[in-house]
């Protein structure tokens, strides 16, 4: 089956009487299927990133619950330090409740350890990756919600490069949500200055993918805490985006930073290493 | 005796404080650091004792304190502590010589346990060091002629035997051992074997953990 679009329309002649109607007929089956393929890609990432967001969430949390987890344990057990030796009535009370809240603590701990294995079980889904054409379908995925923003984009794409270790879907989640941040910062400049430039080259033994924005750029106390679980400076944000990247490309062996894009806006690199020892996280 | 030093090294400050709070109740003197810079500009590399350090830190993390450690030959024993110890991390900390690696939270017999097991570790390896650095001091002493007769003596060739292969008198050959002897401190062969074994000791091997106490 094929899809065709069909358009029509008078031709008038110098005393502006209708003289002819001209139509055409254009086969569009291409472009229908184009859509479709990308509105399955657009689901499976939903889908994906629904299943592993619980996984990833816990990972990128937990090292920021087990700090203060790990401080009051610490704070408790210092207190029945402090009360050895005594053997009053008080002292055995208090005693008997800091244990309590030790144990409290790492059972806390737990929770948090079992939640974040939760993620590590999920299926492995490695394989030999195409960088660019991980980037390319980010692009095709992120295009809709680009237009939506009124924000172009330039890509600059290095042929050639060598294949990485990875997870294709985890990747291209990383992708998407910097295009859409990037897009993010530009909506308060004017719609002719939105343009986000997206380009992966190869450095010495890794690949290094950089977004660079024209917005206002990050302000310090925002870059300190910017990958940090539940930190946004958006109202309708969860502020788990950028933590989850941090956490996804760490497991990829790589790392992720931004920095100020002269003359204006913020670069966010991410370096991928090409030979990577694929430990089962 | 040298004191003991402990370091905590944790950019997280609130952690850094409950640690301090729970080894001080415990009865020990701590140095907080929330840098590893900070702590490697006051570590020497005589010091006993132990560091207990988070894994993941800005800057430096605790793998590459733990590098910078063995560069300066501290052997001041290492206790890694980490939120999630990744399977590849687990593996360099342990093979660099940790003595163990803790998961954040912890039970607090398990870090004073290791505090304790690491204070004893510390002064056993500095006290090996000395006995094999004393040993090799010794052997430097002796010339190449009375080395070699040693060597042969070792080996179990008496005197006799010794004379024909080096082409000396056997009393020659003996005056030169008891001189071996002197030198090394030692009254027989086998104490000077014994001797030689010390001071062929590598010292890295000497960073081999030894068997956690029962817990």
């Amino acid at each position: 089956m094929r899809s065709v679009v069909g358009n029509s329309g008078p031709l008038l002649n110098g005393s502006k009487v209708i003289d002819r109607v001209v139509g055409s007929m254009r086969d569009v089956t291409q472009r229908v299927t184009d859509q479709e393929q990308i509105a399955v890609q657009q689901a499976e990432l939903l889908h994906v990133s629904r299943l592993s967001t619980l996984g990833m969430t816990s990972a990128a949390i937990s090292h920021e619950l087990n700090q203060p987890l790990t401080a009051a344990a610490n704070f408790a057990s210092a207190c029945e330090g402090l009360l050895e030796g005594r053997t009053d009535e008080f002292a055995n009370r208090l005693r008997g409740y800091v244990k309590e809240m030790s144990k409290q603590c790492l059972r806390a701990g737990q929770i948090v350890r079992r939640l974040s294995e939760f993620s590590r079980k999920s299926p492995n889904r490695w394989s030999t990756v195409d960088l660019n054409l991980v980037l390319l379908d980010s692009v095709a995925l992120i295009e809709v919600e680009l237009r939506a923003k009124k924000t172009r984009l330039r890509h600059e794409f290095s042929t050639n490069l060598p294949p990485i270790q990875g997870d294709r879907v985890q990747l291209q989640q990383v992708f998407v949500n910097l295009l859409s941040n990037a897009a993010d910062a530009m909506q308060g400049i004017p719609e002719d200055d939105r343009w986000v430039t997206i380009s992966c080259s190869r450095e010495s033994d890794c690949l290094l993918v950089q977004i660079d924005d024209q917005g206002p750029g990050i302000s310090p106390e925002a870059a300190e805490r910017i990958f940090q679980p539940f930190v946004t400076t958006k109202s309708n944000h969860s502020g788990i985006g950028l933590s989850i990247c941090q956490t996804i490309i760490e497991s990829h062996g790589g790392e992720i930073t931004f920095a100020p894009s002269p003359p204006r806006g913020t670069r966010f690199a991410v370096k991928l290493p090409l030979s990577h020892r694929v430990v089962r996280r | 005796m040298t004191t003991q030093r402990i370091f905590v090294v944790d950019d997280d400050l609130e952690v850094l404080a409950s640690v301090d709070a729970l080894l001080t109740a415990n009865g020990y003197r701590i140095e907080p650091f929330a840098s590893p810079c900070q702590m490697l500009a006051q570590v020497k590399p005589t010091d006993i004792g132990c560091v207990i350090t988070d894994l993941k830190m800005p800057e430096m993390d605790g793998l590459e304190l733990q590098q910078a450690l063995l560069k300066i030959e501290s052997c001041l024993a290492l206790i890694m502590v980490t939120g999630y110890a990744e399977v590849t991390h687990a593996v360099t900390v342990m093979e660099q010589g940790a003595l163990t690696l803790i998961e954040k939270p912890y039970e607090s017999r398990r870090l004073l346990e290791a505090v304790e097991r690491g204070l004893e570790f510390s002064r056993f390896q500095i006290a090996a060091r000395g006995e094999t650095l004393h040993a090799r001091q010794r052997f430097d002493k002796l010339t190449p002629e009375e080395r070699a007769i040693l060597d042969q003596a070792i080996h179990g060739l008496p005197s006799k035997a010794i004379g024909l292969t080096l082409k000396l008198s056997q009393r020659t050959v003996e005056r030169r051992r008891m001189q071996a002897f002197k030198k090394l401190q030692v009254e027989s062969v086998a104490e000077a074997a014994m001797l030689l074994a010390l001071a062929q000791t590598k010292l890295e091997l000497l960073r081999i953990r030894p068997p956690p106490f029962n817990v």
